[in-house]
C-alpha cells in the first residue's frame, strides 16, 4: 500500500513545489518507487521544476475525466530511476477535480508506487483540499515569517479535521515541519523569526531546515530538482531531510550563522 | 451521510421594541430601511419584546408588516402566554428572555431539584488558526495553545492552559459572571457577555503572564492569576 504524502503550506511561494520535487527525487534515489502529482490545476509548475515540461501529453484532469489512461499521463523521469511525474492541467481550473476522481487515481498509483507525493497549490480551496484529503503524512512548508506561520497554522487545523483519515476515525495525519528560506544571520540580527519561534507556534516535529540559497533559483531555471545539486547547501539540506524522513538521525545543518573569516571572504565560499 | 447538525453562532440584528405603537414603529423602521437599503432585506431579525411585556401586542400585524418590507423575522424574545402561540403560528422561534431564566406567567412556582451542573467541554489539541470551538451551555477548557485567528467561545467560563493568542468569548449567552483564564494573555480580542477589549486595549504587558478577565459592571477587568 503506497504512502500518500501531501506537501502543503497555505501560503504561496514558500517552497512547496521545490520541496515536492526535491523530496520525491530523494526518495527515488533511495530506492523507493515514487510519483509526484501536481494538484495546482491551471497554474502548474511541477513539470517546470522537474524539467519535463516538454513531455507533457496528458495530465491529472485528463485521467480523472477518462480522457486518457494513467499510464499515458505518467511521465518517467530521465535522470532518476523509479521516479515519475503526473502533471496538472494548465487549461482547466480546480473545478475539474473531483473527490472520487482523485481517489481513483491515487488508488491506481498505489499499485505501482511506494510513495505518492501530492504537491498542493497555495490556499485552502478545492485544489489544496483534495491534495491533502487522502494523505497519510504531511510536509508543512513554512517560511520563518509571520504570515507564512499563520497560514501554516490554518493548514494544520484543516489537516486535523477535514481529511479522510480523521473523518473515518483512522487516527491522525503525521505532520512534519519543513522550514524553508532560513537565514541564520538574519535571525541573529533579530530580523527573522527563529526556528524556536516557529516551532513554538506550530508545535509539530521539525523534519528539516532549508537555508535561503541561490541554488534554488538556478535549479528551477535548469529544471533539475535542487537535491541533485549536491554542492549547494539547499541540496545537502534536502538530502538530510529525506534521510531523516526514512528514519536516519541527522543533526540539523545550516542553522548557525557562518562567521566569515578574512580568507573566506577573500576566496569566497 | 446526508446531513450534519453543527452548533453555530450567527450574528443577528435585534429589533428592540420599547413602545408598541405601530405608527411610530412603521415610521422609524421605514427611515432605517431607507438609510441602508439592502442591509435588512433578507437578513434574519430577532424581535425583542421584553420592554413591552405589559402592553397588548398584535404580533401578526407587526410581523406581516416587517415581512412586507423584505425583512425576515426569525425569532421573538421576551414573550409569554398567548403571544407564544401567536409566534409559533407565524413560524417564529421563541427565545429566552435577555436576563436568562424564563419566568412563565401562568404556572405556579414548584420547588424543583437544583439543575444539573453544565457540562464542560475539554479540548486537548491546540486550537489552530481558523478553527472555532463553542462550548454550549457550559465551560470550555483547552489544554494547549489557542493560535491567532482561532476562536474559543463558551456560555460559561473559558480556561486556557496555554497561551491565548486568538479570540476568547465567555458568557456568550449573556452570563455576566463568566470569566476567562489563561496562562499567557496575548489575545486578539477578549469578550464577556458582549463586552470586549481588543489587543490594542490589552497592551503588550500581559504577554507571558497568567491572567484572568472578568466583568465589573460594564467594564472588563484584567488581573494576574
Amino acid at each position: 500500500m503506497a504512502k500518500i504524502i501531501v506537501v502543503t503550506s497555505g501560503k504561496g511561494g514558500v517552497g512547496k513545489t521545490t520541496t515536492s520535487a526535491a523530496f520525491g527525487t530523494g526518495l527515488a534515489l533511495s530506492g523507493h518507487r515514487t510519483v509526484v502529482v501536481d494538484f495546482d490545476v491551471g497554474l502548474r509548475n511541477l513539470d517546470l521544476i522537474m524539467g519535463c515540461e516538454r513531455r507533457v501529453v496528458y495530465d491529472l484532469v485528463n485521467v480523472i475525466h477518462g480522457e486518457a489512461k494513467l499510464q499515458q499521463a505518467l511521465i518517467r523521469d530521465k535522470r532518476v530511476a523509479g521516479l515519475a511525474i503526473l502533471a496538472a492541467s494548465q487549461t482547466r481550473d480546480k473545478d475539474a477535480l473531483t473527490l472520487d476522481g482523485v481517489a481513483t487515481v491515487l488508488a491506481d498509483l498505489s499499485k505501482e508506487f511506494d510513495y505518492i507525493i501530492c504537491d498542493s497549490p497555495a490556499g485552502i480551496e478545492k485544489g489544496a483540499h483534495l491534495a491533502m484529503y487522502f494523505a497519510d503524512e504531511a510536509l508543512v512548508v513554512t517560511n520563518p515569517e509571520v504570515s507564512s506561520v499563520r497560514d501554516s497554522d490554518r493548514i494544520l487545523g484543516l489537516l486535523s479535521s477535514k481529511t479522510h483519515k480523521v473523518e473515518e476515525g483512522n487516527g491522525n495525519i503525521k505532520e512534519h515541519l519543513v522550514v524553508t528560506r532560513y537565514s541564520p544571520s538574519r535571525v541573529d540580527k533579530g530580523e527573522m523569526m527563529s526556528l524556536e519561534d516557529v516551532q513554538e507556534i506550530l508545535n509539530i516535529p521539525l523534519l528539516g531546515v532549508i537555508p535561503e540559497s541561490t541554488a534554488v533559483l538556478q535549479a528551477s531555471n535548469a529544471g533539475t530538482p535542487v537535491i541533485l545539486d549536491q554542492v549547494s547547501d539547499a541540496g545537502k539540506a534536502y538530502e538530510d531531510l529525506v534521510a531523516r524522513f526514512l528514519g536516519e538521525a541527522r543533526p540539523m545543518r545550516f542553522i548557525e550563522a557562518q562567521r566569515s573569516g578574512f580568507l573566506r571572504r577573500l576566496f569566497g565560499g | 451521510m446526508a446531513i450534519e447538525l453543527k452548533g453555530g453562532l450567527q450574528p443577528m440584528t435585534e429589533l428592540r421594541v420599547y413602545e408598541y405603537d405601530m405608527v411610530a414603529i412603521r415610521s422609524q423602521m421605514t427611515a432605517k430601511l431607507a438609510q441602508a437599503p439592502g442591509f435588512f432585506t433578507g437578513s434574519p431579525l430577532l424581535i425583542d419584546l421584553e420592554s413591552v411585556a405589559d402592553q397588548a401586542i398584535d404580533l401578526f400585524v407587526l410581523v406581516s408588516w416587517l415581512r412586507s418590507e423584505g425583512v425576515v423575522p426569525v425569532a421573538v424574545r421576551g414573550i409569554k402566554g398567548e403571544l407564544e402561540s401567536q409566534a409559533r403560528d407565524l413560524n417564529l422561534a421563541v427565545l429566552r428572555t435577555r436576563r436568562g431564566a424564563e419566568r412563565p406567567a401562568n404556572t405556579e412556582v414548584v420547588p424543583t431539584e437544583p439543575p444539573p451542573s453544565s457540562p464542560s467541554r475539554l479540548v486537548l489539541q491546540p486550537v489552530r488558526s481558523g478553527q472555532r470551538i463553542y462550548a454550549r451551555g457550559g465551560d470550555l477548557i483547552v489544554m494547549a495553545a489557542v493560535s491567532t485567528g482561532a476562536e474559543v467561545i463558551a456560555d460559561g467560563h473559558v480556561h486556557i492552559y496555554g497561551p491565548l493568542r486568538g479570540r476568547a468569548l465567555a458568557g456568550a449567552q449573556g452570563d455576566v459572571k463568566a470569566r476567562i483564564m489563561c496562562q499567557s494573555l496575548e489575545s486578539e480580542l477578549v469578550a464577556i457577555a458582549g463586552c470586549y477589549k481588543t489587543a490594542e486595549d490589552l497592551g503588550d504587558g500581559w504577554k507571558g503572564r497568567p491572567a484572568q478577565i472578568y466583568l465589573d459592571g460594564d467594564s472588563l477587568v484584567i488581573q494576574p492569576l
